[in-house]
């Protein structure tokens, strides 16, 4: 038995049905990149530094054991001062780096000599907990260039954030994960 | 030949020797866990009283070579013993891992290894039984289905995100919230309101009682014209605040914050209630200068709860038989001499005013909080640094507007939601006299320089408007102004009484006390009531010329401003909290 034989198919036809595969390929393409932007975005947790008031809560009240918030610094604010009030003790012994003149008590900023009079601050993150002393120090006597921010490598992004509901500051805010940082910039 | 039972039970053997051991390792690991959790806030390098204890003997000796080693030994003996707990969790966490994979391993080939096969049996009710089960399962898909769908359109129709809800984004950032939101007991009327003393200053923060009657002779050595007397036990400058049969004051120290409420009759403490366990409260008080304390700011009170804010930024309402029906934190205020706006409150609004900060604004703001429910209504950022004046609330055009000072501006703001209506750039110095509105015109004080009369008209930036008038002569730098409508009084704190006229702000009258004064004067009727910082009270005729009706001597110095309320004058002293008024009954303990 021979199998009928398939008409072929002319020029018009197969214009007509790409253009309509095109049309129908658009029209989805817009129905999904709408559905793609009504779609509320994902938000995380993080700090407003304008509103933080270097409290400690931060340290102690993370449901991790090492706090998700960490300090960070605002290279273009810092005065790379000899004399950094976030890095030394009110009133320090000496301008050096022993233990009794360090602010920091578990040693996360590093200082490293640039040029007479000018030092470099940078923070290890392992080792910060978010204690906010720096922060202090800097905010009340220099630039403010050291402020807290929640890392998004730590943080759990609990539904209620352990250290927002105890925020004397209502620093806190749901931010979108777009722009998941609060990032100084000026005084 | 080998026998395969020797061998299957030698198997055996050595998984359970294997699950005993990983069993046992897991719990070491887990012990030492637990062990270095529950010290690990005792550990914390930065909470170390030694290591401080040994910088503070630095700063005492500066060259002592020895402190200083030893510190370096604390620090370096703190941070290793931190690393290595941080090590230690990290590297627990990856032997309990590893622990528990061998121990299910080995239980599981325990398991396997003395698992007898079941033999088969003849079921001849497999076929039924098999029917019956698909049938209930079709029922329960569907059920489970419906179910779903139902709790589907709920969630769809009934829920909506609080992120949206721009209503609820104050509430849910404000901090510290320690109740849900619920509703709260009815609001009393406005005349009820306006017919107590609510607030600081009176019900409407001028400092007018709404009744004529007030005392005229009261003497403290002798009693005579003082209706109580009550111990107050706890220091504080705030004024009472009066409600019904009821006196409200606060007290707190750097330990320890209450609210203390008087029977208004007899001056019986009917009950105290300590204001704590707030969350985010710090755990240590800030330093606050003496002569402010940690409660200052005078309470307030709606007829539902009386409302406390403290200097530690702690701000509770308790319910008028003393339970606490809401608190929370609103942040340590950073303020020079200690924070002491008193509350404000308006239609059951709680108004807050909290501007701090040294030289520049730091986090100011104005807030209205629900006062049934502590939600926070609105909050607005203000940028302006420390201030000490009270707002008040003013009706204009129908609508009520609040007041507030603040260097350098006067704002009104909308009660209704917050908006900025106007602004006037008219204030310097460290404002602390509070606004007063009479006679259609605000009545503000530069401290020391000048009082300025004007209408809160226009909206935006007024400060070209032009002034009704500006007195420079005797200008308060504490106290805050008071009118009778027709007349202007002002006290300085070197105790210069001086009466302006309301219509042009000229002087008409000036007297000089010779002696401090602090406490705002009040008035009531045709009688101006001027209390000194030494006790005594001298009350004049609101009059256009000076002339002095009674001069009274508490026996006890004072700085809170008085309340009066129908008839009876209330006076808190730095000791005893007064009655003052026609003797009814013996003054109580």
């Amino acid at each position: 038995m021979n199998e009928p034989r398939r008409e072929p198919v002319s020029r018009r036809q197969f214009l007509r049905h790409g253009v309509r595969l095109a049309a129908i390929a658009g029209v989805g393409g817009l129905v999904g990149a709408l559905a793609g932007r009504t779609r509320a975005e994902t938000t995380v947790w993080q700090i407003d530094p304008a509103k933080c008031l270097h409290c400690s809560n931060c340290a102690t009240h993370c449901v991790l054991e090492q706090s998700a918030v960490k300090c960070v610094h605002a290279y273009a604010m810092c005065g790379y001062c000899q004399l950094c009030t976030g890095y030394f003790e009110p009133e320090p012994n000496e301008l050096t780096t022993a233990a009794e003149n360090q602010l920091c008590p578990t040693a996360a900023i590093k200082r490293s000599f640039v040029e007479d009079p000018y030092y470099e601050y940078t923070i290890d993150e392992q080792l910060c907990i978010g204690c906010a002393k720096c922060v202090e120090g800097c905010s009340r006597f220099g630039n403010g260039s050291l402020f807290l921010q929640v890392r998004h490598d730590r943080c759990l992004n609990c539904n209620e954030c352990a250290i927002a509901v105890v925020c004397p500051g209502d620093a806190f805010r749901r931010v979108p994960v777009s722009h998941p940082y609060r990032l100084k910039t000026d005084h | 030949m080998t026998n395969p039972f020797r061998h299957a039970s030698t198997f055996l053997l050595a998984a359970l020797t294997t699950a005993w051991i990983a069993g046992a390792f897991l719990a070491l690991v887990c012990a030492g866990l637990v062990y270095q959790r529950i010290t690990a806030s005792s550990n914390d390098p930065w909470k170390s009283p030694q290591l401080l204890e040994l910088k503070a003997q630095l700063q005492d000796a500066p060259r002592d070579e020895g402190i200083k080693s030893r510190i370096r030994d604390l620090d370096l003996k703190f941070r290793q013993r931190y690393v290595r707990r941080l090590v230690m969790g990290r590297s627990g966490g990856w032997l309990l891992l590893g622990g528990s994979i061998v121990f299910i391993a080995a239980l599981w080939t325990v398991a396997e290894a003395r698992r007898r096969p079941p033999l088969p049996q003849p079921d001849h009710d497999a076929g039924a039984r098999a029917l019956r089960h698909a049938a209930a399962s079709r029922r329960a898909v569907g059920v489970t289905a419906g179910a779903l769908g139902i709790g589907l359109v709920a969630i769809a129709f009934g829920l909506h995100s609080a992120l949206d809800d721009p209503a609820l984004a104050p509430m849910t950032a404000a901090a510290g919230v320690t109740t849900a939101p619920r509703a709260g007991p009815p609001l009393p009327p406005h005349s009820e309101f306006l017919a107590n003393w609510p607030r600081f200053r009176g019900p409407l923060g001028g400092g007018a009682a709404s009744s004529g009657e007030a005392p005229l002779k009261w003497d403290g050595k002798t009693g005579t014209g003082i209706v109580w007397k009550a111990p107050v036990p706890a220091p504080g400058f705030n004024s009472p605040i009066v409600w019904g049969e009821r006196v409200f004051i606060s007290g707190a120290t750097a330990e320890k914050r209450e609210i203390f409420c008087y029977d208004a009759a007899t001056g019986q403490l009917r009950w105290q209630r300590a204001i704590e366990k707030v969350p985010g409260s710090p755990a240590e008080s800030p330093p606050i200068s003496e002569e402010t304390g940690y409660a200052a700011p005078t309470m307030a009170t709606d007829g539902r709860h009386a409302y406390a804010i403290f200097a530690h930024g702690d701000l509770a309402a308790v319910t008028f038989d003393g339970d606490v029906a809401w608190s929370k934190h609103l942040g340590v205020p950073h303020n020079p001499y200690g924070h002491a706006t008193s509350l404000a409150i308006w239609d059951g609004k709680l108004l807050v005013q909290l501007d701090q900060g040294e030289g520049r604004p730091h986090n100011s703001r104005l807030i209205a909080i629900d006062g049934g429910t502590g939600r926070v209504l609105w909050e607005k950022p203000r940028s302006m640094a420390s201030s000490w004046a009270t707002p008040i609330v003013i009706e204009t055009a129908g609508s009520p507007q609040i007041v507030t000072l603040g260097v350098p501006f006067v704002i009104g703001y909308a009660l209704a939601d917050g908006r900025e209506l106007w602004r006037a750039e008219r204030l310097d110095g460290e404002i602390t006299p509070s606004p007063i509105f009479a006679g259609g015109r605000l009545l503000v004080i530069h401290p020391d320089n000048k009082m300025m009369a004007f209408k809160p008209e226009g909206t935006g930036d007024i400060t070209e408007s032009p002034l009704d008038w500006k007195a420079e002569d005797n200008i308060p730098d504490i106290t805050s102004p008071v009118s009778n409508g027709e007349l202007v009084f002002t006290v300085t704190s070197r105790g210069i009484v001086t009466c302006f006229d309301l219509a042009d702000g000229k002087t008409l009258w000036e007297k000089d006390l010779q002696t401090e004064a602090h406490p705002s004067p009040v008035i009531a009727g045709n009688r101006l009531y001027v209390t000194c910082t030494n006790g005594t009270t001298i009350v004049a005729a609101a009059g256009r010329e000076y002339q002095e009706l009674a001069r009274n001597e508490l026996g006890e110095k004072v700085f809170a401003s008085a309340a009066i309320v129908r008839g009876r004058m209330y006076v808190r002293g730095l000791k005893n909290l007064y009655c003052l008024g026609p003797a009814t009954k013996p003054a109580s303990p």
